[in-house]
C-alpha cells in the first residue's frame, strides 16, 4: 500500500471524489426534484406543454381541500368545506367528515398505544440485562409483518373490527412501534440509566415512581420525537389501510391514492403537496427538538 | 445515623463469587473506607448495603435490624455516584428536595433542609440552576446534598472523586471530609485511591478477590499491613504519606 | 434518623412463606420476590408486558389465524386440514413468475439503492459540503412518503407529462408519450429506489458516523490510494452496518405494494396477494401467499442476523 513509485496519482485519487460527488448530487436531485416540481405544479392552472403554466392558481388546492367541486361527479377531496359548514350545527360529526381529521385522530390513537408499549420495552432493553434480551430487541425494532400481510391477517382474525377506527389504530400501533422504540432508545443510550434509577430509589422513590417521575421526564426528547415520527408514518400508512378500510372518511393515504388514480395531474399534485406540507411541519417540529429530520439515531 | 453490620456476606453471580464471606462493622459516625483493585468486590459490597444486590448468604443489619431482604427504597441510605446521576429534569433545589418529598416531609421543612444543605456545601446560589449547566465539582456537591437531605442511616460513596481534576480533588477531599465528620455521618467510602481513603476515613478495609484482607485505622494498615497484598497495595502510591494531625 | 423511623412496610416474610411454599420457585419469585434480582425480573416482565400483549393481539394471533385459514378445508371457516391452497400456489405458473419477479427485482433494487446510499453517506460524512444540515433534512424527507407517493414522484419525472420525459422529447423532437417509462418496468425500478435509498441512507449514516477516522488518515498518509483506503480500512468498519442495511432494505423491497398498485408495471408477490383478494376474495390463497412471504422474510432475517456480523439499527 505504498505510494506509486512513478509518482503518478492513483486512479481513485483523481476520479474517486468527483465520482462519489456525482452520485451524491444525482441522488439528491432524484429525491428532491420531483417533490419541488410537484409542489410548484400544484399552483399551475395546467400542464400540457413542456412546463406547467398559468401561475399562480389555487384552483387545485381548493379542489383537494374541498372548497371547490371536482370536474366529474366523484369527490376525492379532504372535504374541509363540508366540515366547516357542518361545524356550527354538529361539531362532533364535522370532524368525522374529513379524511384529514380522521387520519389525525387514527394516527394519534396509534401513537398513544405506541407510548404505552414502546417506552417501557425500550427501557427494559436499555436498562436491564436478561436472557433473550437481544432477540427481544430485534423483535421490538424490526417490523413484525408489513402492512399488506398484517392487513390480511386482520381481515381474517377480526372480520368485524378490522376496518373500524379501533382496528386501524391497533394495526398502526404495531406497524409503527419500532420507530418509537428506536427513538426512545437513542435517548436512553445517552443517559446513565442505572445510576439514575438507583439514586432515585435510594432516596425513597418506589421503582414505579422512579420510572414515571425521573426516567420518563429525562427521556422526554426521544419520546416526543418518537411520537411525532410514529404519528407521521401512521398517517401515511397506505398498504394496511388499503386492505382493511371499509367505510367512513378515507384515511389520508387512501385520499392520496384516490387522487393519484383518478384526478388530473395538477389536482393530484395539490393533494400530494398537502401531504408534503404536513410532513414538512412534522420535520420542522423534530428539528426544533434537535433531531435531523426522520433520523432517529 | 446508625451502626451498620455486614455479617458474613457472600454474593455470587453465576459461577463467579464477587464477595466471599465479608464481615464489616461501621460504628455510628464512623467513616469506613473500602479500598482495593477493580473487581475486588468493593462496589458489590456497597450495593449490598444499599439493597441493589441481595446477598447469596449472610445478613445486613442497620442498628441490629435485619434489612437483608428489604428493597432499597425502604432502607434510607444516601448514595453518591461517580457520575453524580443528577436528575436533569429538575432544578438543583428540586434534586435536593426529591428524597424528603418521597419520604413525605412537608414542603416547608423540605425547603429549609435544602437551603441549609446547599449553604453548608457552599453552593446556595446554585439552587435554581439546571444541573446540566454545572461544573463537575458543583455537581458533586449537589449529589452529596441530595444524598444527605434524607438524613440517611448511612452515606454510601462510590468513587465520588474519580474523574475530577487533581486540584479540585484535593480541595473537595478536605471539605467533604470535614463536612462528614462535622455532621457525624456514618459512611462507607469506596475508592481505588488509597490516599483519598487514608485522608478521609476513620478506618480502612482493604479488599482483594472478594475478601477483606485487613481492617484498621489508616495508620495501622499503613504501618503494619496484615499481608503482602495489603503492604503492596497500600504502599503503591504513598511513599511519603504524611498523617495529618488528628488522624487516628 | 433513628431506626424506629425507618419505613416498616415490608411484608412479613415468615407469614407469606408457607402459603407460597407450594408454588414452583420461579412462580414464587414473581409472586413474593425476596431478592432484588427477583424484583428486577418482575419489573422486566412488567416493562415487556404491554409490548408482548400488543404483539400477541395485533401480530401473533392474527397471523396465526391467517395461517390457519390457509390450510382450512372450508373457504371461510377454519376447519379440517388441507394444503390445497399451497398446491395451487406451487402449481400456478403466474405465481411462480411473480415470486421470481419479486426476488430479482428486490435484489437488484436493493443493490442499486445501497450503492447510491453508500456514496451519499460517504459524501456527507467525509466531504465538506455546504449547508450539510439542510442536505440531510432534504435527503431524509422521502423516508416518510408512502409507496404510492413514490410512484407519483416517478410519474412526475418520467410519466407522459413528466419533467424528464418532456425535456428529452423537446430536445430530441420525439413524442413524449413514446418516451415515458414511468409505467414500465424501468419506471417501477426507479420508484422502488425512490423508496429505498432514503431508508438505506438512514442506516448507513449511522454506520459511517462510527468509522474511526484516524485509521483512514493513517492509511492515507502511508500512501494508500483513496480506493484502497476505502476497501481496506473503511469498508471493514461499515460492513456490519452494510449487511444490516442490506437485510432491512431487501425486506422493504419485498414489502412494497402501493408503488406497484399505482404503476402496474409488473406483478410482484404483494400485488398478487391483493389481486386474489380483490378478485373473488380468495382468502385461503391470499393467506397462503402471505404465509409464504412471512416465513421467507422471517427465515431470511433470522439467518441474516445470526450468521452474519449484521448490525441492525432500524
Amino acid at each position: 500500500m505504498s505510494a506509486r513509485p512513478d509518482g503518478q496519482q492513483s486512479l481513485s485519487a483523481a476520479f474517486g471524489r468527483p465520482l462519489v460527488l456525482a452520485v451524491f448530487v444525482l441522488t439528491l436531485l432524484f429525491l428532491v426534484a420531483p417533490i419541488v416540481v410537484t409542489f410548484v405544479a400544484s399552483f399551475a392552472r395546467d400542464w400540457t406543454g413542456v412546463l406547467p403554466s398559468g401561475f399562480v392558481s389555487v384552483r387545485h388546492w381548493e379542489r383537494v381541500l374541498g372548497f371547490a367541486a371536482y370536474q366529474d361527479a366523484a369527490d376525492y377531496s379532504l372535504r374541509l368545506g363540508e366540515m366547516l359548514a357542518t361545524l356550527p350545527r354538529d361539531p362532533f360529526a364535522a370532524f368525522g367528515k374529513t379524511p384529514l381529521f380522521r387520519s389525525v385522530f387514527l394516527a394519534l390513537g396509534g401513537v398513544a398505544i405506541n407510548l404505552v408499549v414502546g417506552v417501557p420495552i425500550a427501557y427494559a432493553v436499555a436498562r436491564y440485562d436478561f436472557r433473550g434480551r437481544e432477540w427481544l430487541n430485534a423483535i421490538a425494532v424490526l417490523p413484525l409483518a408489513p402492512g399488506i400481510i398484517l392487513g390480511i391477517a386482520f381481515l381474517r382474525a377480526y372480520p368485524e373490527l378490522s376496518g373500524t377506527d379501533f382496528g386501524l389504530i391497533v394495526g398502526y400501533s404495531l406497524l409503527k412501534a419500532p420507530f418509537m422504540v428506536l427513538a426512545v432508545q437513542s435517548s436512553f443510550e445517552a443517559m446513565e440509566l442505572r445510576q439514575l434509577e438507583e439514586s432515585a430509589r435510594s432516596l425513597g422513590a418506589s421503582w414505579l415512581r422512579t420510572f414515571l417521575v425521573v426516567v420518563v421526564p429525562n427521556a422526554k426528547r426521544g419520546i416526543v420525537s418518537g411520537a411525532i415520527i410514529c404519528w407521521a408514518l401512521a398517517a401515511a400508512e397506505f398498504n394496511f389501510s388499503y386492505v382493511v378500510y371499509s367505510r367512513g372518511a378515507r384515511p389520508l393515504a387512501l385520499f392520496l391514492k384516490a387522487n393519484i388514480s383518478n384526478s388530473s395531474f395538477e389536482t393530484t399534485a395539490a393533494a400530494v403537496s398537502v401531504f408534503f406540507v404536513l410532513i414538512a411541519g412534522v420535520t420542522l417540529a423534530l428539528q426544533l427538538l434537535g433531531n435531523r429530520g426522520f433520523a432517529t439515531r | 445515623m446508625s451502626r451498620i453490620t455486614i455479617d458474613d456476606v457472600t454474593k455470587r453471580f453465576g459461577d463467579t463469587t464477587a464477595v466471599d464471606g465479608v464481615s464489616l462493622d461501621i460504628d455510628d459516625g464512623e467513616i469506613l473506607g473500602v479500598v482495593g483493585p477493580s473487581g475486588c468486590g468493593k462496589t458489590t459490597t456497597l450495593r449490598t448495603l444499599a439493597g441493589f444486590e441481595t446477598p447469596t448468604s449472610g445478613r445486613v443489619l442497620f442498628d441490629g435490624d435485619d434489612v437483608t431482604h428489604r428493597p432499597p427504597e425502604t432502607r434510607n441510605v444516601g448514595l453518591v455516584f461517580q457520575s453524580y446521576a443528577l436528575f436533569e429534569n429538575m432544578t438543583v433545589r428540586q434534586n435536593v428536595e426529591f428524597g424528603p418529598k418521597m419520604q413525605g416531609v412537608s414542603g416547608d421543612e423540605r425547603r429549609e433542609r435544602a437551603t441549609d444543605l446547599l449553604s453548608m456545601l457552599g453552593i446556595p446560589e446554585l439552587a435554581d440552576r439546571d444541573p446540566a449547566t454545572l461544573s463537575g465539582g458543583q455537581r458533586q456537591r449537589v449529589g452529596l446534598a441530595r444524598a444527605l437531605a434524607i438524613e440517611p442511616h448511612i452515606l454510601l460513596l462510590d468513587e465520588p472523586m474519580t474523574g475530577l481534576d487533581a486540584k479540585l480533588k484535593t480541595r473537595l477531599r478536605e471539605e467533604v471530609g470535614d463536612l462528614l465528620s462535622e455532621l457525624d455521618v456514618t459512611a462507607l467510602y469506596v475508592t481505588h485511591d488509597q490516599v483519598e481513603a487514608m485522608e478521609m476515613c476513620d478506618s480502612i478495609a482493604v479488599m482483594n478477590d472478594g475478601q477483606v484482607e485487613q481492617v484498621g485505622t489508616p495508620r495501622e494498615v499503613y504501618e503494619s499491613p496484615a499481608s503482602s497484598f495489603v503492604s503492596e497495595f497500600v504502599s503503591l502510591d504513598v511513599p511519603d504519606f504524611a498523617f495529618v494531625d488528628g488522624a487516628p | 434518623m433513628d431506626a424506629e423511623d425507618a419505613p416498616t412496610s415490608t411484608p412479613n416474610l415468615s407469614d407469606s412463606a408457607p402459603r407460597s411454599a407450594r408454588l414452583p420457585d420461579s412462580v414464587r419469585a414473581l409472586v413474593a420476590p425476596r431478592t432484588e434480582r427477583d424484583r428486577e425480573r418482575r419489573r422486566i416482565l412488567a416493562l415487556c408486558a404491554p409490548f408482548l400483549v400488543l404483539a400477541a393481539v395485533a401480530g401473533i394471533y392474527p397471523l396465526a389465524e391467517m395461517a390457519r385459514i390457509s390450510v382450512s378445508e372450508a373457504r371461510f371457516v377454519s376447519t379440517g386440514f388441507s394444503v390445497d391452497a399451497y398446491v395451487d400456489l406451487a402449481t400456478n405458473q403466474y405465481l411462480r413468475r411473480a415470486a421470481w419477479n419479486t426476488l430479482w427485482f428486490g435484489l437488484a433494487t436493493t443493490a442499486v439503492s445501497l450503492l447510491a446510499a453508500t456514496a451519499t453517506a460517504h459524501a456527507l460524512q467525509k466531504y465538506t459540503l455546504p449547508a450539510e444540515d439542510l442536505l440531510v433534512t432534504l435527503l431524509s424527507f422521502p423516508v416518510s412518503l408512502p409507496g404510492i407517493v413514490a410512484a407519483f414522484m416517478i410519474i412526475v419525472l418520467l410519466g407522459n407529462t413528466g419533467l424528464l420525459t418532456n425535456a428529452v422529447a423537446w430536445f430530441a423532437g420525439e413524442s413524449a408519450i413514446d418516451l415515458a417509462v414511468a409505467t414500465g418496468v424501468a419506471g417501477l425500478f426507479i420508484a422502488y429506489c425512490y423508496s429505498m435509498i432514503p431508508r438505506a441512507l438512514l442506516l448507513l449514516r449511522g454506520s459511517y458516523a462510527e468509522v474511526n477516522e484516524r485509521a483512514e488518515e493513517a492509511a492515507r498518509s502511508l500512501g494508500a490510494s483513496p480506493a484502497r483506503t476505502f476497501y481496506h480500512v473503511t469498508l471493514p468498519q461499515i460492513k456490519p452496518g452494510l449487511i444490516g442495511a442490506f437485510i432491512l432494505t431487501f425486506r422493504t423491497a419485498l414489502a412494497i405494494f402501493g408503488t406497484v398498485l399505482v404503476l402496474q408495471a409488473m406483478r410482484v408477490w404483494t400485488y398478487e396477494i391483493d389481486y386474489v383478494l380483490s378478485n373473488g376474495f380468495q382468502i385461503q390463497l391470499a393467506a397462503a401467499m402471505a404465509v409464504v412471504w412471512f416465513v421467507f422474510v422471517l427465515a431470511f432475517t433470522v439467518l441474516g442476523l445470526k450468521y452474519t456480523s449484521a448490525e441492525v439499527g432500524l
